[in-house]
């Protein structure tokens, strides 16, 4: 038995090194969330307009491009709580802040729990934590039960990649981020966008399986009064601190957007345009516009850099006049 | 609390040690020990049908001592059919009842009938198939002077709860099992390392290919009609292995644990899909149902030594039965049905008993012939296994219609979120290569790196751990826990 135990000792103990190894390097490792968090706080005494949303704001929005000083806290997956938790936190901070563009998109308002294990990969970043999640395991070992092996591996490997093209470029990033983005490119103002453009993702099949997704998380959400809720707690807070929420959609491309389901769409707008009646809000729909051609977009419903000058410039230029006027 | 959790991690370990710490003293409070963290383990699923099983058990325990006391044979038939009808009740209502009501009432609706009876919304105990067949077999087997009744009540309820085996078997025969609860156990160092090897062997099966394997056959099955008939095949293939690795991974991981405490258990999969034909498959697939089977049922009705006609309806009594008692769908019965046609032809021509052995244990690779014999069964067990994954039968024949006109010879197009196919196939073939290398064993790794040096070895085992630990993150429950 004494044999048996110390032999189990001995086999368990590398595991135990290792695991508690890889966590410790998981823990300081960046991230999109991370790095957003961080550069927000730095620059937050500088911010006028602050824009919020899921990965269509990320890659949508490039602030470089807006003559008031911006910054893109947008980030993949996140749900209006996120944005509003954001927000609210960094409040204090952010002196200057006078608008919100907040991104409402074909789905924003089914989500308010991030999907898959968002919520914790967010917590690592930016330490929002999303209400009755249980964090104690994700904070015990993000090996095991936060990231889980899988996300793990994949994360360390992109890690060691980057730190080792670090050596060899100097502007290499240092966080994971969608395949798509030049890793050599810099993160402004909480931008950073897809290059070129995806050929394969524009067919047909791409555009039903990326909208059925999106369709399957619609019908069997049962998160849309929640969301809701949330959206009414952001524009209270940010009206009663003096700041004006807009909101806005970015484009999706042509062929995409004969795909999506009419009744969805027509149900997003009449909330929306309810939303803005009672608040007074502007809502800023681009989602169909036919300026965008092929070349704008990573994917179809992703802007890439050219796309994200274009529009960040047409989104500078109507914040422009809404404030003149 | 399922086999793959973190629960079960701690609950193993922490059992283990009161197990031999304080056990260690009689026999009674290692059988003390055990019964409780049985009950324990099943009130993690539910608590409220924990009374099942005691009364289960109850009533098999009087009804041994009183077979066993009546001088008279009527008497002893009449408290066997006490123990059997009350088992083959509960098992009728809490699985089956939903099934008949809705079915008379379809039948009687088709004659032009007009009948109204409502379901009744049942909740199926876990593992209630598995004991009751189980507490069944007691009972039985003291009629027919096979054994003796215990009058140790621990030792027999822990024999019907013993938790390694009590949601998802193997089936095991009192005459078996119960003797070893009357003796007390002595830690023995070889065993437990057995045990632990073949729980690893069983979490690798079930975290890395079943529960995988399920993403991709779940995908498949839900959405057929949008896929070629090339991935329709994929798809049953996919299913062949997580049913498998599934449930012959839970044996593993149940046989392993009962090492752990000293106890054995009957090995319940024997490397079934090396069979050359379907006699094989039946004697390798889920022996502990299988010997069942056939040990109170077909045997008693005559089994093969009776009337061509008889061996015929015996046969399909046998799989019909097997197939009922995976579920109340019509889906299993015509699994049944198909397994009857495979393995009529068998046993009318005699060759029912023509593959005993496990295949070429001497050779490295199978003989041209061999290998075009298990190619073929495991085709024909892989197409009655869409049967039993569809979820009615409309669903079945429609799969199945699908997976003809459509096949384009297209190469297969799957896309699964984290499964990357080619890797994924990569693993299946590791497992079969670690399995045909290990055939000669109860379970793969049994013999299999025996020889090997001892660090290569404990590489090997940190390999499949690391396997475990990257693929677990899809934990799906176990299949025949639904049965």
């Amino acid at each position: 038995m004494k044999l048996f135990i110390k032999k189990i000792l001995l086999f368990i103990l590398p595991i135990i090194i290792f695991v508690i190894s890889i966590d410790s390097y998981l823990r300081n490792i960046n991230s999109l969330y991370q790095e957003k968090n961080i550069t927000l706080k730095k620059n937050a005494d500088k911010i006028e307009v602050l824009i919020l949303g899921n990965s269509h704001a990320n890659y949508g929005i490039n602030p470089k491009f807006f003559n008031l000083y911006a910054f893109n806290t947008a980030n993949l997956g996140q749900s209006i709580y996120f944005d509003k938790e954001i927000t609210i936190r960094n409040l204090d901070l952010m002196k200057k802040l006078k608008y919100v563009l907040i991104s409402l998109d074909y789905h924003s308002l089914y989500f308010s729990k991030q999907r898959g294990e968002r919520n914790i990969w967010s917590y690592y970043g930016n330490g929002i934590k999303y209400p009755n999640e249980n964090y104690f395991k994700a904070n015990l070992s993000p090996l095991i039960f936060g990231y889980s092996p899988l996300i793990s591996y994949s994360l360390i490997k992109k890690d060691l990649k980057s730190r080792w093209n670090r050596k060899k470029f100097n502007n290499y990033i240092n966080f994971d981020t969608e395949a798509g983005v030049d890793k050599t490119d810099t993160i402004i103002q909480g931008f950073i966008g897809f290059t070129g453009t995806e050929e394969k993702s524009f067919n047909l099949n791409w555009y039903k399986n990326r909208i059925s997704n999106f369709n399957k998380l619609i019908t069997q959400s049962n998160e849309k009064k929640i969301v809701l809720d949330e959206i009414n707690q952001l524009i209270s807070t940010l009206k009663n601190n003096n700041i004006t929420p807009i909101f806005f959609s970015t484009p999706t491309y042509k062929d995409y957007n004969l795909i999506l389901d009419k009744s969805i769409i027509f149900q997003n707008d009449s909330i929306i345009k309810k939303i803005c009646k009672e608040n007074n809000i502007e809502f800023w729909d681009y989602a169909i516009n036919n300026n965008f051609k092929k070349s704008d977009f990573f994917n179809p419903d992703h802007l890439n850099k050219k796309g994200a000058k274009k529009f960040s410039k047409l989104i500078n230029k109507k914040l422009n006049d809404y404030i003149i006027n | 609390m399922l086999f793959n959790s973190i629960d079960f991690a701690i609950f193993l370990p922490i059992i283990f040690i009161i197990y031999w710490l304080f056990g260690n003293k009689s026999k009674q409070a290692q059988n003390f020990i055990l019964l409780i963290a049985s009950y324990l383990f099943y009130s993690f699923w539910d608590y409220r049908f924990l009374f099942l099983i005691i009364l289960s058990s109850t009533i098999d325990y009087l009804v041994g001592i009183k077979i066993s006391n009546s001088s008279k044979k009527n008497e002893k038939k009449k408290w066997l059919i006490i123990s059997v009808s009350t088992n083959i009740g509960l098992l009728l209502f809490f699985k089956y009842y939903n099934f008949f009501v809705d079915n008379f009432i379809n039948t009687f609706t088709l004659l032009g009938g007009k009948f109204e009876c409502s379901n009744l919304y049942i909740i199926l105990p876990v593992g209630i198939s598995f004991y009751t067949f189980q507490t069944i077999s007691y009972s039985v087997d003291i009629y027919r002077n096979k054994i003796k009744p215990t009058k140790n009540i621990i030792s027999f309820f822990t024999y019907v709860s013993f938790f390694p085996q009590l949601v998802a078997g193997p089936i095991e025969r009192a005459t078996t099992l119960l003797p070893q609860f009357y003796k007390k156990r002595y830690f023995n160092y070889i065993e437990s390392v057995n045990g632990l090897k073949q729980i690893l062997w069983g979490l690798f099966k079930k975290i890395v290919i079943a529960d995988n394997c399920a993403l991709v056959v779940n995908d498949i099955f839900l959405n057929y009609s949008q896929y070629s008939g090339t991935t329709l095949v994929l798809g049953a293939f996919f299913f062949a292995f997580q049913i498998y690795c599934d449930f012959s991974g839970y044996s593993d991981i149940a046989i392993g644990t009962a090492k752990l405490f000293g106890l054995n258990l009957m090995q319940n999969f024997s490397f079934p899909y090396f069979s050359r034909d379907i006699a094989e498959f039946w004697r390798r697939w889920h022996i502990s149902l299988t010997t069942w089977f056939k040990d109170y049922i077909y045997i008693p009705l005559g089994g093969s030594r009776v009337s061509k006609i008889k061996i015929i309806r015996n046969v399909i009594i046998i799989f019909i039965l097997s197939g009922f008692w995976h579920g109340a769908n019509w889906t299993f019965i015509i699994w049944g049905l198909i397994n009857v046609i495979y393995f009529l032809p068998l046993i009318l021509s005699n060759h029912n008993r023509k593959h005993i052995k496990i295949i070429q244990s001497a050779s490295f690779l199978p003989s041209f012939s061999d290998l075009t014999k298990i190619i073929l069964t495991f085709s024909l067990v892989t197409f009655s296994w869409i049967f039993f994954r569809a979820e009615n039968t409309n669903h079945a024949f429609s799969y199945i219609y699908h997976m003809f006109t459509n096949l384009y010879f297209e190469s297969p197009n799957i896309s699964v979120p984290n499964i990357n196919i080619l890797k994924f196939s990569i693993l299946i073939i590791f497992l079969l290569m670690i399995e045909w290398l290990g055939k000669e064993g109860n379970y793969a790794l049994e013999k299999f790196s025996s020889k090997w040096n001892k660090i290569i070895k404990w590489c090997f085992y940190y390999f499949i751990l690391f396997l475990i630990f990257i693929y677990s993150k899809n934990k799906q429950e176990f299949i025949y826990f639904q049965f």
